[in-house]
């Protein structure tokens, strides 16, 4: 009986000291209870607004495969789309992902976008870095991810770029300037 | 099965008690402190994950490009890395975040519209992932918190935790080494003093001195029961000395009556010449059993007081050889000494080690038909004196019972020898053990038996 006693006693410490671990961890997640300060994040529209909500949606942008091809790649923006927002995705570059299968991106690495809208079927593109400060091919070929992408954001009639307001000519791939570009004028760099 | 001595039980189970009371202690305070530790840690990244889910709702609906900014002002804040995704892709992450860190099964809860939280181990590290959807905007924003703070933290109590239970543990033995020393000094007293009693030191008392209630009575009962035995040995003694001496009287008389009788032995007829017979070796026996319970009881008693004497041991045998043999008209066994020794001296009551002497011969003449050497040596700083025959040998389980009173051997009985007293060898151990000697039995180079006696050797007394 007394062995019994001793025994049970330093079988309970056993448990008890073998529970002593550190942090515990969780082997599947648990759903925290939906309460009064969570900030209203479950709410379909947001706290404070006119029913304010957001919506994105999936945007193709431009970038340059492995051939020296235009390849288009999505991207998710909030809905409705604009120029600008699309492009600031396209300024970013590919994604690790695609980097890793060969994509790139002609356009300056620092460049900067000071507005871009869509008038008329027109994109108006000004940026702060000229294109002109690269290579002729990747001339040609940042020109071609910038109008490509205008289109899909509506810019069907063509796309006009300016340098901090003045008006540039866009070099093409057969060796012309032209001031208002549209995508047949791009369409050999296109990866059929 | 022989059990642990006490000390050494109380010990182990002081030791094993503090070991088993402040391992509990300290593991389910370290349990209590991590649990609540965790969980306070756990609900302050919650708050902030809901803090921080509602600063990108808003940056998405004002200003979606500064999102990846805000995500890496977040990191930099709070230390903590954030992820948004929408429509099942990465919309943005901070610099530090890693997409592997976010589960499949988080990622499906929170799909479903719950906020979700798990801790979890990622590359061994401990991670806290809270999901949070956020339908107003369509994304779900992913938390990741690294817990190697609160897991230091935790480190450290247990340790401390583990050092505090050691050192318990290490107190309640201390305590319990002292509370064994305590309560055992009292039976060590009385093992001691029943030892000094099982000696002969009669006169053994504990003494009573601050103890404790239990210990005093125990002190007491014990003495007032050494007193009554040794009351009880005494009255015994008294009246074996009263009996031996009472018949001492009339043995002599039968004893000269006999000595007549044997001076007129013609007269009597061959019938009357063999009674004559049985009845002096009768009387012989008789008057030898009176003697020795007559100076066995002076010893007992402490009548009869040890003269002890520094001498040449040697010459002591020689001469008390000698006189057992003339004493029982037999012959004188050979002496012999060993090489290696010279003149030892030893301390002893001569008279009583004659009696030693005399009584190992004519137990060797009883028993052996004689002794066949009486040989001297020194073993281990000892005298040896070596009474050797070459007869049967006395079986191993009673060579320590031969010298118990009156007790016969298998040996004697089966030769039908019953001549002896049955006190003379437990004179002998009496008397050695007086001199601070040993008796033992062996086995002589003859094959028979060796009553070896131990003697302290002592420097040598000029006069």
């Amino acid at each position: 009986m007394r062995r019994t006693r001793g025994a049970a006693l330093l079988a309970l410490c056993a448990l008890l000291l073998s529970g002593c671990t550190l942090v515990p961890t969780e082997d599947s997640p648990t759903v925290v209870m939906p309460s009064n300060n969570q900030l209203g994040l479950l709410s379909p529209t947001i706290p404070g607004t006119n029913n304010g909500r957001v919506r994105f949606v999936t945007q193709l942008v431009e970038f340059v495969d492995v051939t020296g091809h235009l390849t288009a790649s999505s991207r998710i923006v909030p809905e409705p789309p604009t120029l600008l927002s699309v492009l600031q995705e396209l300024v970013l570059g590919p994604t690790v992902i695609e980097t890793a299968a060969g994509y790139s991106s002609a356009l300056p690495r620092k460049i900067v976008i000071v507005d871009a809208t869509v008038k008329d079927k027109i994109g108006y593109l000004d940026i702060a870095t000229p294109l002109s400060t690269l290579s002729k091919n990747r001339q040609v070929l940042a020109a071609g991810q910038l109008v490509l992408t205008a289109e899909d954001v509506g810019a069907t009639d063509g796309v006009q770029i300016s340098v901090e307001g003045v008006i540039q000519d866009v070099l093409l791939p057969d060796g012309k300037k032209l001031r208002l570009v549209t995508t047949e004028d791009f369409s050999t760099l296109l990866n059929h | 099965m022989r059990r642990r001595s006490l000390r050494l039980r109380l010990l182990i189970t002081f030791g094993l008690g503090a070991f088993i009371l402040s391992s509990m202690f300290a593991s389910l305070t370290y349990l209590g402190v991590r649990h609540v530790l965790v969980s306070d840690q756990q609900r302050t990244d919650l708050r902030q994950s809901y803090s921080n889910a509602a600063l990108i709702r808003s940056t998405l609906y004002t200003s979606p490009p500064d999102l990846a900014n805000i995500l890496n002002s977040i990191q930099h804040a709070t230390d903590s890395n954030v992820l948004v995704q929408t429509h099942h892709q990465w919309l943005s992450k901070s610099n530090g975040a890693a997409t592997t860190d976010v589960s499949s099964t988080i990622i499906t809860s929170v799909d479903k519209g719950n906020i979700t939280e798990q801790t979890l181990t990622v590359d061994h590290q401990i991670i806290f992932v809270v999901g949070v959807p956020i339908p107003a905007v369509e994304t779900q924003v992913f938390e990741v918190f690294r817990l190697g703070g609160l897991e230091h933290t935790l480190r450290v109590l247990l340790v401390l935790m583990g050092a505090g239970a050691l050192l318990t543990m290490l107190i309640g033995m201390a305590g319990g080494l002292w509370v064994t020393r305590r309560a055992i000094r009292p039976l060590v007293e009385v093992s001691e003093a029943a030892a000094l009693i099982a000696q002969g030191e009669l006169t053994t008392r504990l003494v009573v001195s601050r103890a404790d209630e239990e210990v005093q009575q125990l002190t007491e009962s014990f003495n007032a029961m050494v007193s009554q035995l040794v009351e009880r040995l005494e009255r015994d003694a008294r009246f074996a000395s009263d009996v031996s001496h009472e018949l001492r009287s009339p043995l002599t008389t039968l004893a000269t009556t006999a000595s007549v009788l044997e001076q007129h032995r013609d007269e009597l007829s061959p019938a009357g010449q063999e009674s004559l017979d049985l009845l002096q070796a009768d009387l012989s026996i008789f008057q030898a059993l009176v003697e020795d319970l007559l100076e066995m009881a002076r010893s007992d008693a402490g009548a009869s007081p040890l003269v002890m004497e520094t001498v040449p041991a040697i010459e002591l045998v020689r001469q008390s050889v000698r006189s057992a043999a003339q004493r029982h008209g037999i012959s004188e066994p050979p002496i012999e000494v060993d090489e290696g020794v010279d003149e030892p001296w030893v301390r002893v009551d001569r008279r009583r080690f004659e009696r030693v002497m005399t009584n190992l011969i004519d137990n060797a003449h009883r028993y052996a038909n004689g002794a066949v050497a009486v040989r001297i040596t020194v073993q281990d700083g000892q005298l040896a004196v070596n009474v050797d025959d070459a007869g049967a040998g006395v079986v191993l389980d009673e060579r320590d019972q031969v010298f118990d009173r009156f007790f016969r051997g298998r040996a004697a009985n089966d030769r039908g020898i019953a001549r002896g007293t049955g006190l003379g060898l437990a004179l002998v151990r009496d008397h050695v053990q007086a001199f601070s000697g040993a008796i033992s039995i062996g086995e002589s180079p003859e094959g028979g038996a060796r009553f070896q006696i131990l003697l302290p050797l002592v420097a040598a007394e000029h006069s």
